[in-house]
């Protein structure tokens, strides 16, 4: 439990630092608004890093505990020395400029525009709890393969699932999303951009659990076939 | 103030859109539908897949991939009547009833028990 909590701290980590590296002196506002979008783009960056990585491990057959938290750690020094480089770099932002005295009715229209997306997406994902087309027939579905034991993620990728129907199926799509997308119970609709709802929050915790299940599973998996 | 409205309307539509068309997708029903076979099969099976709807209609793509959606990880393998891989086990999901034994004895199936809700299972004669 403490080495999938740290690894998934560690790919968040390491996620934020690419995210301020490759974002650093692009927002000139207040710290707490680039601060947001650095969060909200190190929660792709880090676990999406990670899972190509771990992909490449499981491939070449070294996804042990010890391999896993060895490819993170040196993921999280790799983030923060590029980080580091980049943000030395990088002008300073200039002095705030005069505050626009509509800001507060721009505040109410993008509150009440929220509560309406909110809204819109909750009436969406209730009528469709498994997901828009996209959302189950590419990547719940091929989730589902993933987090299967043994070779069966291999069917993810596999030309021969949905039938053959590579027009359905997309085999060449990458697997980002879905290995994150599959909660047993709980499955998904389409990926909103994360940090605009509560759900987006909430489904993002779950296929952070899902991961480090994944993880664990297949972390068990390789151990006991090297262990015999 | 035109973006607020744009998405006032664009939750009328959705709320709409939903309670006209639960499920769009026929993933829940698929679920249900099915779960009897899938305890009845090994999680890594592959299945061959027998159906009364044509491949050329559209419903035939969204039909196969809701059933292979609920039956995953199990693998669903198209069977033609020519030679090709035939599994031990078939899914069978059919729009109405009608005679299913007959429906798998052109493709080398016996029919080992009818599910409800058109669904099959098969085995291999």
């Amino acid at each position: 439990m403490i080495a999938a909590a740290f690894t998934v701290a560690a790919c968040l980590v390491s996620g934020w630092f690419l995210a301020r590296a490759l974002t650093a002196g692009a927002f000139l506002g207040p710290r707490w608004s680039s601060l947001l979008v650095e969060l909200s783009l190190g929660a792709l960056f880090g676990p999406g890093l990670a899972s190509i990585l771990c992909l490449a491990l499981l491939r070449a057959g070294a996804a042990t505990p010890t391999g896993v938290i060895t490819t993170v750690v040196t993921m999280l020094a790799a983030c923060s020395a590029i980080w580091r480089k980049f943000t030395q770099a990088a002008p300073q932002p200039p002095a705030a400029s005069k505050k626009f005295p509509w800001n507060w009715a721009l505040w109410v229209c993008a509150t009440a525009a929220l509560g309406l997306f909110l809204l819109d997406f909750q009436a969406a994902a209730g009528a469709n709890p498994y997901g828009e087309w996209d959302a189950m027939a590419i990547w719940n579905l091929r989730a589902r393969f993933l987090s299967s034991g043994g070779d069966l993620w291999l069917r993810a990728v596999s030309s021969e699932s949905v039938g053959g129907m590579a027009g359905v199926a997309h085999p060449g799509y990458p697997l980002f999303l879905p290995l994150f997308s599959r909660s047993h119970g709980s499955p998904q609709a389409c990926f909103p951009p994360p940090f605009l709802s509560a759900r987006a929050c909430s489904s993002l915790w779950r296929r952070w659990a899902f991961w480090a299940r994944a993880s664990r599973h297949a972390e068990r998996r390789f151990s006991e076939s090297w262990l015999g | 103030v035109l973006a607020v409205f744009a998405a006032l309307n664009s939750f009328q539509v959705s709320q709409g859109y939903s309670a006209q068309y639960p499920d769009t997708y026929g993933g829940a029903r698929a679920e249900v539908r099915f779960a009897p076979l899938a305890a009845r099969t090994p999680s890594g099976a592959q299945l061959g897949y027998i159906t009364d709807l044509d491949p050329s209609q559209p419903a035939y793509a969204a039909a196969f991939l809701a059933a292979q959606y609920a039956l995953a990880p199990r693998l669903l393998v198209t069977l033609t009547s020519a030679t090709g891989s035939r599994p031990e086990w078939a899914a069978g999901n059919f729009t109405k009833p009608q005679d299913y034994a007959a429906a798998g004895s052109s493709l080398g199936y016996e029919a080992a028990a009818d599910l409800g809700n058109g669904v099959v299972l098969f085995h291999r004669k």
